[in-house]
């Protein structure tokens, strides 16, 4: 019998989630609520009295955050259920018995998540370039749109797929998962007095979701490209660690029951 | 040539443990297949089972001892997984997809091209009975289907190893019978070893050249059935029939003797079992059916009990508790 060596498990895994992901309804529907959630909130954003007193670069940016906080957390809710889902449907093991090493399954659902994220890009740029269009910042928007949510999205889906991996149920994944970005996300809502306090400021620059909303409204509010690239070092750290060290500490601590009990 | 694969050595597992926090699931567990064998693992619920069964599937490693497959070490998980095929018990499946193409998506994992996973997975569908709902969700599968489905997941990479876990669940008893074939043909046509786990043990019987038998994590019998009936002896039984008028007189004469122990069958008011715990089984039937006689009780029926594996297995764990 012929193989295929060539091709990679991770790719199998790949393409048979991300056929199930787009041929199912779950795709489809996820980025139906996402565009319905768009032009609601653009829409009321726009007619919004109290936000009629920010400037348009800061109304762009409002709006650019929250796209991209949808984005992450549809992609987190994919990951979240992606090996703790096997788990809870009892159909993990079957994956297990493959010789494929175990970190191989997660990367592949991984990237599936990221196919999502890929449909929603093009749905959120006509929303972003209204917005940014009469503060004059349409490439910068639609720039960090793509760069920032991308890289956000990979980090966050990264995170939720180590979590989902290690979860012993889905309930626990999903928990965990949300918690873990909301409260990463939590300080970019801290006021801007505060935020200029030095160990805040810290904190700021070294957890990679306040790091790169920081950046962000730099660049919208007129700052260079180049401007504080130590805003981006921790998200880049983060995502390098994951991408280098995820796949060989899944393959030795994937589990059939969950935990870090092998 | 033949005979050399045949008793080829497929799997040796040396002192093998494993516990779950503070409680040893299975302690020493050592033991040896060839090709071409069919061994039945035995235990009551909590034995050690299904630790030991996913021990040699690589999906536990364990605490302590080895084992290999095919002359590969157990630290080389994912090479034995290449040339094993396990059956989880009670194992899920993505019920989304069609019966073909979770096969086809098995045999992708297992390195087959698109085509070759494709064709293999519409041969396992037609073996197993399945051609017919390929293209159904499995979510639409009954039970028996689906233990039809995960057997046949088994074979995607025709293994030299497969270790079947209560396979035999949700079959009705042709579906039993046709699967025990299959499993028959894989160990006789493939020369692969076959360990089956399972609680009918008249399945085990009927298939098995080697039983192990498990308690309480531990290997506690183990040989061919007949050896392991030899070595565990359990006492002979015969069965009586007697007319209906002499039903209380037999019995009266059965109480009053010793080494003699009656079971009754509900349905049947005037048939015992009668178990026979004299060291001397024909003197106590000899005296069973003379004290019958002798006091005019009519006998319609009489015949000797043959131990069943089931009876050996019971007697040896209850030993074992005790």
């Amino acid at each position: 019998m012929k193989t295929n060596q060539n091709q990679p498990g991770w790719m199998v895994v790949l393409s048979t989630e991300v056929r199930h992901i787009w041929s199912g309804r779950q795709g489809p529907l996820l980025l139906l609520i996402f565009s319905l959630f768009l032009s609601g909130y653009i829409t009321l954003l726009a007619l919004d009295p109290e936000m009629n007193v920010l400037s348009p670069r800061k109304m762009t940016n409002v709006a650019l955050q929250t796209t991209i906080l949808v984005g992450v957390l549809v992609a987190l809710l994919l990951t979240a259920n992606s090996v703790s889902g096997e788990r809870d449907q009892r159909s993990l093991e079957s994956l297990m018995l493959t010789p494929l090493p175990r970190g191989q399954i997660a990367i592949g659902k991984f990237l599936a998540t990221l196919s999502l994220w890929l449909g929603m890009i093009p749905i959120a740029v006509p929303y972003i370039f209204l917005m940014a269009k009469s503060a004059g910042i349409v490439p910068q928007a639609i720039t960090l749109l793509i760069l920032i949510g991308s890289l956000l999205v990979m980090l966050c889906a990264g995170i939720g797929t180590l979590i989902s991996s290690l979860a012993p149920s889905n309930l626990s994944s999903f928990a965990a998962s949300f918690a873990t970005i909301l409260l990463l996300a939590a300080p970019t809502q801290l006021p801007a007095s505060v935020k200029d306090l030095p160990a805040v400021n810290w904190f700021i620059a070294l957890n990679p979701i306040t790091a790169l909303a920081e950046y962000q409204a730099g660049i919208l509010d007129g700052a260079p490209w180049s401007q504080e690239p130590g805003l981006l070092i921790s998200p880049i750290i983060l995502l390098i660690l994951i991408a280098a060290l995820g796949p060989s500490f899944l393959n030795r601590r994937l589990s059939l029951l969950g935990g870090l009990e092998t | 040539m033949k005979e050399n694969a045949e008793t080829e050595v497929v799997l040796s597992a040396q002192s093998l443990h494993k516990s779950y926090k503070d409680m040893d699931a299975l302690t020493d567990f050592s033991f040896e297949m060839r090709a071409g064998e069919i061994v039945g693992l035995l235990g009551p619920n909590g034995a050690g089972k299904t630790t030991a069964m996913r021990i040699l599937a690589t999906i536990f490693p364990p605490d302590r001892g080895e084992f290999s497959v095919m002359g590969i070490p157990h630290t080389r998980a994912e090479e034995i997984r290449a040339v094993i095929g396990a059956l989880p018990e009670s194992m899920g499946f993505p019920l989304y997809m069609t019966g073909e193409e979770y096969l086809t998506y098995m045999g992708r994992l297992y390195a087959l091209s698109s085509r070759n996973a494709a064709t293999k997975a519409r041969d396992l569908l037609a073996v197993f009975g399945l051609s017919d709902a390929g293209d159904a969700r499995i979510a639409t599968y009954s039970r028996g289907m689906r233990q039809r489905l995960g057997i046949a997941r088994t074979f995607i990479n025709d293994p030299k190893l497969l270790l079947l876990d209560e396979p035999t669940l949700g079959f009705d008893p042709r579906g039993q019978r046709e699967m025990l074939q299959v499993v028959r043909d894989a160990a006789v046509v493939n020369h692969a070893a076959v360990l089956i786990s399972s609680h009918q043990l008249e399945v085990i019987e009927e298939i098995c050249s080697r039983v192990l038998i498990m308690n309480k994590g531990l290997l506690i019998a183990a040989g061919s059935v007949s050896d392991v009936k030899q070595k565990f002896p359990v006492a002979p039984a015969c069965r009586i029939e007697v007319s209906l008028e002499t039903t209380q007189k037999a019995l009266d004469i059965l109480a009053r003797m010793n080494d003699v122990k009656i079971e009754r069958n509900s349905n049947r008011v005037n048939e015992f079992l009668i178990s026979l715990s004299g060291r001397d089984a024909t003197n106590s039937v000899n005296a069973i059916l003379q004290n019958l006689t002798q006091a005019g009780v009519s006998i319609e029926s009489f015949m000797m009990e043959r131990a069943t594996l089931s009876d050996v297995f019971l007697s040896m764990i209850e030993e074992a508790q005790a």
